[in-house]
């Protein structure tokens, strides 16, 4: 005869899966007033991160042409999937 | 790598636009990418992506396509050489190889006295670490406002006025920026995945003609359907989202009709993973960030990286 489950034997699966989710999960930081700076700072890439734009990147090869042939100097073309001043 | 890079005139470009079109910009690239690192190639892609030394004629002096600093110096070194050992008319010619005006680009709508944004995105308190680079990853792109848009959304000169950025503005601007592109390229969201959207813009404050402006909102996408989770790998039902907070501060100067100071913050939950985008193995659920900043007025005019999604003709 098969055992009669108790209210008890049939939560626990979905206890055992609401518990596996609460573990994966990962919390999301609370966006107000007084967590805005901190937030915006880990956001914002730091100066180091943003050191390439030291260089004066033209944003258009077609620019580069112009400026290239007017200066006497050779073209460095980054040229990426997605623009590299953009998104890529 | 400041110092050689000086000695060139430095340009970045999108590439797929460079290789599939026929406009002289994109001709000119054709002209000489089949000579450089991934000449010829067809698998895993026909991608001629790299980073590409080339005279102001086209001729071109060395390629390749790595992030190893050494490497790129001594590529940037070789092609240095080759090109000093040129005749000037041969390596720069007597006049520009192509008319930069004439050709039919989306900077051409830089919405100079508009808003430009400059926009990054980011994970942010991540409890479970992942190494390499994919850690500390982080994207950026812009967004663009035109003049008579911002007028829209620029509540009056009052303590307490409000206005919600209007919907179909508002819907673009989430439909192209507020993309899980940290890792890599991703798609835009089409209208139906926006479920929830809201951004008004309350004055706080006045001083003269500056207007303190304060931002608050809100956005939940959903999106379902069949695609790859990593690159080139096979379709299989999917679903991905986002559901976040939006806060932040401008200041309006009205005399102007721009903004002089601008910071939108989004945090919220995303899910899911996209063919390019790197979260193969991280489909969350797990925060995700966007950073929204004013452009300085210097900057190059990149159009966003979406920018058909903006239907400007």
């Amino acid at each position: 005869m098969p055992r009669m489950a108790t209210p008890a034997m049939h939560a626990l699966p979905f206890a055992l899966a609401i518990g596996a989710a609460l573990a994966q999960a990962e919390p999301v930081p609370v966006l107000d007033d007084s967590t805005f700076r901190t937030l915006w700072l880990k956001i914002v890439p730091s100066e180091d991160e943003l050191a390439w734009r030291r260089i004066a990147w033209l944003g258009t090869l077609g620019e580069g042409v112009v400026a290239a042939q007017a200066a006497d100097k050779p073209i460095l073309l980054w040229a990426m999937n997605g623009h590299p001043l953009a998104c890529t | 790598m400041q110092a050689l890079a000086a000695r060139f005139v430095a340009v970045a470009d999108e590439v797929s636009r460079l290789q599939r079109d026929s406009d002289a910009e994109c001709r000119f690239f054709q002209g000489f990418c089949e000579q450089g690192h991934y000449g010829g190639r067809t698998k895993p892609s026909n991608t001629r992506q790299g980073i590409y030394a080339v005279t102001a004629t086209g001729a071109f002096l060395a390629s390749i396509n790595t992030r190893d600093a050494g490497e790129m110096a001594k590529m940037l070194q070789q092609a240095l050489a080759k090109f000093e050992a040129m005749p000037r008319e041969q390596r720069s010619g007597a006049a520009p190889a192509l008319d930069p005006t004439a050709i039919q680009r989306f900077e051409r709508h830089f919405p100079a006295d508009g808003l430009v944004l400059r926009a990054y995105s980011r994970d942010v308190s991540r409890v479970k670490a992942t190494p390499g680079w994919r850690g500390s990853a982080w994207n950026q792109d812009h967004a663009w406002f035109r003049r008579a848009e911002v007028a829209s959304f620029v509540p009056a000169a009052e303590l307490g006025a409000r206005v919600a950025m209007p919907a179909a503005l508002l819907q673009r601007f989430v439909r192209a920026h507020f993309v899980d592109n940290v890792r890599g390229q991703t798609f835009a969201h089409q209208p139906e995945n926006v479920v929830e959207a809201a951004l008004t813009l309350t004055c706080d404050a006045l001083d003269g003609d500056n207007q303190m402006l304060l931002l608050e909102g809100k956005v939940r996408i959903q999106r379902s359907g069949t695609w790859a989770t990593r690159g080139y790998g096979p379709h299989s039902e999917q679903q991905l989202g986002y559901d976040g907070k939006l806060l932040g501060a401008a200041r309006f100067d009205r005399a102007r009709g721009v903004f002089t100071t601008f910071q939108l913050l989004a945090i919220g939950e995303r899910r899911g993973a996209t063919e390019f985008n790197g979260r193969d193995d991280d489909f969350g659920p797990a925060p995700l960030a966007f950073a929204f900043e004013l452009a300085p007025a210097d900057a190059p005019p990149v159009a966003p990286s979406m920018h058909w999604v903006y239907g400007w003709k």
